[in-house]
């Protein structure tokens, strides 16, 4: 009966068509690095595989947890949340969030996988501790979504706790699994509360309040109590005081696992070619959210080549220099004056505080940016006059 | 009679907008409690938010909806206690895929703390009524949309709550025996105590299952009464002639001009 109603809880945690895609993909993919990677070495084609097998580990929990909560996916489904009375006290209905035996079944099938790869029992322990590790991640997700800030500060310790543990390798098993019940304690009564009481990430609410400039003006305050007090703002400063330590514990790790398989040299330019396309990566991220305001009204093409030509654009492409150069720059000065897994940090940092404080912030710019003030002439019919006239000045004032 | 009972679910002056366009305006009503109570009225006149806001699934800009005398999302413990009492079906309620229609109505049996054995024949009896036996084990996207809805109704009704609101129960795909059960669910309500409010544009289901008919046009209540009391005011014979000279009294004259302009 027990083992039936595992083969249940399996069958509606992870439904076949997913684990049929799952296992096909992780054979095929084994397939072709074999295929590309043939002139490669043992060790690389490892590590490679190992990444490979990290993030099939972080989708699996992922998707358990997405199961057992979909009130947090879907939307719909976050409407009924909106009006249940489900309690932190109580057991969610589809099941728990914690990790239950059944799971084992999962990643004993992930390490036989892993072991057909041909890599030793320490690597095999080294991913279930890893896989544990993003499953704390999965439930960071949730807490994110959740929006305790105190429980998402314990979680950003805590995984960052847990890869530090990977790398201290006697100690690994113990911190990890400890990491992992710790975090699963803490998140458990949090998650549900904010399951039960957070009724405001509904659409129709939502768009009651959120009127948008000129109308809210027009629009009377409300005195409803907000059960939700975490503002974008704190949002922002956590994850500004958690990025670098989380990417300082991932470049820790890093430097573990390229330890004797890289020179120094070669690890320090990897971590700057990384620093330099997540500077860029944000850097273009933040100039086209500025772009892209307005797009509904007009075409994406037009707006596009005439904001980057109009010539009135000059503030924001300077902000998004600075964000593509502030990482390399912090990270070359930072390296020469401490080890590599500081460097990263102070470059995220950087790349963090340029991203989300450089001026001019979108709602600014979606409101009184050159492109909707800039001068525009009226011609007359017979072209002889033209009348220019700019706004842009007055709206500054104000 | 009334003044004599303390309203279940009451509306103290309420104003909503969407943005800036106005969909109730400065709107008080009282409903009681046992009291069955339809809306009705024309499209994007407010129907729904009146029963959102009942469900304290958003929150009016201006005045205040009342469950049992407390405001609802005035605290979250006062907020959870109403939700407890309140059973909300929503149009476009959310049904999880994968699960089992079996699966879903015990799982909302298990949010609001109704005990496994009660909720097990509960469920039995609810899917035996509404024809769905055969299907209360299969997954819920092989289902078509009337048993959807059939599921959804078995979920609100597993509750047996002192409160129910239900948005347009009766549509969505409910074949004629769907339609009578739910029927007889509403007219042989479990106690006298039970409050409904459900909104629908049929009046032959009006007439039979409600005990007043709230009655919305602009925002406003138009009227709100029974039957009698509808028709009355309406000079009118019966409640279909009576809602639409209460309701959509320009629908009668486009219909006499689009058939004297064809003949």
């Amino acid at each position: 009966m027990n083992a039936l109603n595992s083969i249940r809880w399996l069958t509606k945690i992870y439904p076949l068509p997913l684990l049929v895609f799952l296992v096909i993909g992780m054979v095929t993919t084994q397939i072709a690095f074999d295929l590309l990677l043939g002139f490669a070495s043992t060790t690389e084609k490892n590590s490679v595989k190992a990444i490979f097998f990290g993030v099939c580990y972080f989708v699996v929990f992922l998707i358990r947890l997405a199961m057992i909560a979909p009130t947090y996916w879907l939307t719909t489904a976050g409407s009924w949340r909106g009006h249940m009375p489900l309690r932190a006290d109580r057991p969610l209905p589809f099941g728990s969030l914690g990790l239950v035996w059944q799971d084992i079944v999962l990643v004993a099938v992930m390490v036989t996988l892993l072991a057909l790869t041909g890599n030793s029992i320490r690597v095999f322990v080294g991913f279930v501790l890893f896989g544990l590790v993003l499953y704390i991640t999965g439930h960071l997700f949730l807490c994110l979504e959740s929006k305790n800030r105190r429980l998402i500060c314990v979680m950003f310790v805590l995984v960052t706790i847990g890869m530090l543990f990977y790398q201290f390798k006697e100690y690994c098993i113990v911190g990890t699994i400890l990491a992992v019940v710790a975090a699963i304690q803490l998140s458990q009564k949090s998650i549900k509360q904010a399951l039960a009481v957070q009724t405001n990430r509904l659409s129709a609410s939502q768009s009651t309040f959120e009127v948008g400039w000129p109308h809210d003006v027009l629009a009377p305050r409300t005195t409803a109590t907000n059960v939700d007090p975490v503002t974008m703002r704190h949002q922002q400063l956590v994850g500004l005081l958690f990025m670098p330590w989380f990417s300082f514990s991932f470049a820790f790790l890093l430097c573990g696992v390229f330890e004797g398989e890289a020179s120094p040299h070669e690890q320090w330019q990897l971590a700057s070619n990384v620093i330099l396309a997540v500077s860029a990566i944000a850097a273009v991220a933040w100039l086209f959210k500025r772009f892209l305001c307005g797009v509904p009204i007009f075409r994406f093409v037009d707006l596009f080549v005439g904001r980057t030509f109009a010539l009135k654009n000059q503030q924001i492409f300077l902000s998004a220099i600075l964000i593509l150069i502030s990482g390399p720059v912090v990270f070359n000065l930072a390296s020469q004056l401490a080890p590599i897994p500081f460097a990263v940090a102070g470059s995220v940092f950087a790349i963090a505080s340029a991203f989300l404080f450089l001026p001019p912030s979108v709602r600014r710019w979606s409101l009184m940016g050159n492109h909707r003030m800039g001068n525009f002439q009226i011609k007359t019919e017979d072209g002889a006059k033209s009348i220019s006239r700019s706004t842009t000045t007055s709206f500054d004032r104000r | 009679m009334e003044q004599f009972k303390s309203p279940t679910v009451q509306f103290q002056n309420v104003t909503h907008h969407y943005g800036i366009s106005p969909v109730l305006r400065d709107m008080s009503l009282d409903i009681f409690s046992g009291e069955v109570v339809a809306i009705l009225g024309p499209n994007g006149n407010g129907k729904t938010t009146m029963l959102r806001l009942m469900a304290g699934v958003m929150l009016p800009f201006r005045g205040d909806v009342l469950i049992d005398g407390t405001r609802r999302r005035a605290s979250e413990e006062s907020e959870l206690a109403i939700r407890s009492r309140v059973v909300y079906l929503p149009d476009d309620a959310w049904l999880p895929r994968i699960r089992t229609p079996r699966e879903y109505v015990l799982a909302i049996a298990q949010v609001y703390s109704v005990d496994p054995l009660v909720a097990m024949e509960r469920a039995d009896r609810l899917f035996d009524l509404f024809d769905l036996n055969k299907q209360q084990n299969s997954p819920t996207d092989r289902l078509s949309q009337g048993q959807k809805k059939k599921v959804l109704l078995c979920g609100a009704f597993i509750v047996e709550s002192p409160i129910m609101l239900m948005d347009e129960p009766f549509s969505g795909g409910l074949d004629p025996g769907g339609i009578f059960a739910l029927k007889q669910l509403l007219i042989r309500r479990l106690g006298a105590k039970r409050t409904v409010v459900f909104s629908s544009p049929v009046p032959e289901i009006i007439s039979e299952v409600a005990d007043r008919i709230l009655i919305v046009d602009e925002g406003r209540i138009a009227a709100f009464g029974n039957v009698s009391e509808l028709c009355l005011r309406a000079n009118a014979k019966n409640l279909e002639e009576a809602i639409a000279t209460l309701s959509h009294r320009e629908t009668l004259d486009r219909v006499e001009r689009y058939f004297g302009e064809s003949a």
